[in-house]
């Protein structure tokens, strides 16, 4: 069954307007960065091969706008991150990021027809809030939760946790094993490398 | 006769070594025993404001997760799984569901998942999970009956019932046991000291265990070629998303179980 762009707009409006009544400014929040996303990929004029790159540079600036790659990068690399001055910071997030971009690039190319059901909203204290969603794959509900911070008034997504698996405690882990074993330095050339190789 | 049932000289090798690890969780699995993350995150901004010594609470690794003795041996069977799966199980699920069409394949899904309710049952008495445990018996016999021996779900459309993960390493992870050490095994895959115990344990409850040999290997490979159908392309973006694939595997492992075992 195809649903043409029509019929996701008006869906998405009417899950917009039930949205607004039963949850809070967090899941809002989300539903408008999550709606963007199904709008660029649903967009009939946005499909297909050759558009891929047009495409994917509309998802990269609408995730830009929804997650905190500052606040992820930190969290991720964790005691390392105190040790680097500005321009490490700047550095290692730009490519982090790209590494995150990708990685969900080639999840959106694979689920752009799943609905996405908001469950509940749960305020962890400090401007800090869990959203949980699920989203119907071909087998089952997966949920999936995302944590949101308010930052005066703006919302930003700084980890997701998909059946449970945390992002940010995952690269946590990665980026400790390879630090220890290696270096910073070669954390930083392997993510480098990897997203040279991702990006081709 | 039956390959996964082990001689019970072995068994009560195993349920010693086993008893040790319920007393050693805490010095061994580091961060397995922390609550989960969200009450985590509750307690780090409870306790003041979230500045960099908060993260480290927050994620609670003093470590780098779950403790891995047996790296090589871990290592050497996650390549060899990691082979297994993209030569050989992976084509063959594709080559499966090409021919099969979706419906017929979650018939089949429905089929194990209603045939293995007793391990799910006795997880459920075994963690006193009452609710749990009469909805299991419910949709057994609804899904036996109205849907078929189990071909159909019909217990899932009529009473919305969502069947839930149970097994023993679970059971034993409730009970306040900690997964000792990682371990990988071939085929299996990614597994801990309690788990796999967990996994010998349901064994003996396995309505499949109770099939001569041939069948249950059949049946078994069956069931996980079908499976598979269901996840293509899964392990691949988990793959292409790390940095390093071992201890992102290692982390989704102890993350996903230890939701689980919380639920």
């Amino acid at each position: 069954m195809k649903m043409t762009f029509r019929s996701i707009l008006a869906l998405s409006c009417i899950f917009a307007a039930s949205m607004q009544s039963l949850a809070g400014e967090a899941s809002n929040a989300l539903a408008v960065s999550v709606d963007k996303i199904f709008a660029i990929l649903g967009d009939p004029e946005m499909k297909g091969d050759e558009r891929k790159a047009e495409r994917h540079s509309q998802i990269r600036v609408v995730l830009g706008e929804g997650f905190d790659y500052e606040e992820i990068s930190k969290r991720a690399l964790g005691k390392e991150w105190k040790k680097l001055n500005d321009e490490q910071r700047t550095e290692f997030i730009g490519v982090f990021s790209q590494l995150l971009e990708n990685t969900y690039m080639s999840a959106f190319e694979k689920y752009s027809s799943e609905e996405v059901k908001y469950e509940s909203e749960r305020e962890l204290g400090k401007g800090k809030f869990v959203v949980a969603t699920k989203v119907a794959s071909t087998s089952k509900m997966i949920p999936i939760h995302y944590n949101l911070m308010n930052r005066g008034g703006s919302w930003s997504i700084y980890d997701v946790k998909i059946e449970g698996v945390g992002l940010v405690k995952n690269y946590r882990t990665q980026f400790r094993k390879v630090i220890s074993k290696k270096s910073y330095a070669a954390l930083v050339k392997q993510l480098e490398e990897k997203v040279a190789k991702d990006s081709q | 006769m039956n390959p996964f049932t082990p001689p019970f000289a072995i068994f009560t090798a195993l349920a010693v070594i086993l008893a040790l690890a319920f007393c050693l969780p805490c010095s061994l699995a580091g961060e397995t025993d922390m609550p989960p993350p969200a009450m985590m995150i509750a307690q780090a901004d409870a306790a003041g404001d979230t500045d960099d010594e908060d993260y480290e609470n927050e994620y609670g690794d003093a470590d780098e997760g779950l403790s891995d003795p047996l790296y090589h041996w871990n290592y050497a069977w996650y390549v060899f799984n990691d082979r297994v799966y993209l030569w050989l199980l992976e084509p063959t699920a594709k080559g499966y569901s090409a021919v099969m069409p979706e419906q017929t394949r979650g018939c089949v899904r429905n089929f194990f998942d209603n045939a293995m309710m007793p391990v799910r049952f006795a997880n459920c008495l075994l963690q006193a999970k009452g609710r749990a445990a009469v909805d299991e018996l419910t949709a057994f016999a609804v899904n036996t009956t109205v849907g078929i021996v189990g071909f159909r779900n019909a217990a899932e459309d009529m009473l919305l019932y969502e069947p839930q993960s149970e097994d023993l390493g679970q059971t034993f992870g409730t009970w306040g046991a900690g997964h000792g050490i990682y371990l990988v095994w071939p085929v299996i895959g990614p597994s801990s000291l309690r788990d796999t115990f967990g996994i010998v344990g349901d064994s003996f409850v396995s309505p499949i265990n109770r099939l001569s040999t041939n069948w249950n290997i059949g049946l078994r490979t069956y069931d996980v070629v079908n499976d598979t159908t269901f996840r293509i392309g899964e392990y691949e973006r988990v793959k292409q998303a790390a940095i390093d694939p071992y201890s992102s595997l290692r982390d989704i492992y102890v993350q996903y179980r230890d939701r689980q075992v919380a639920e």
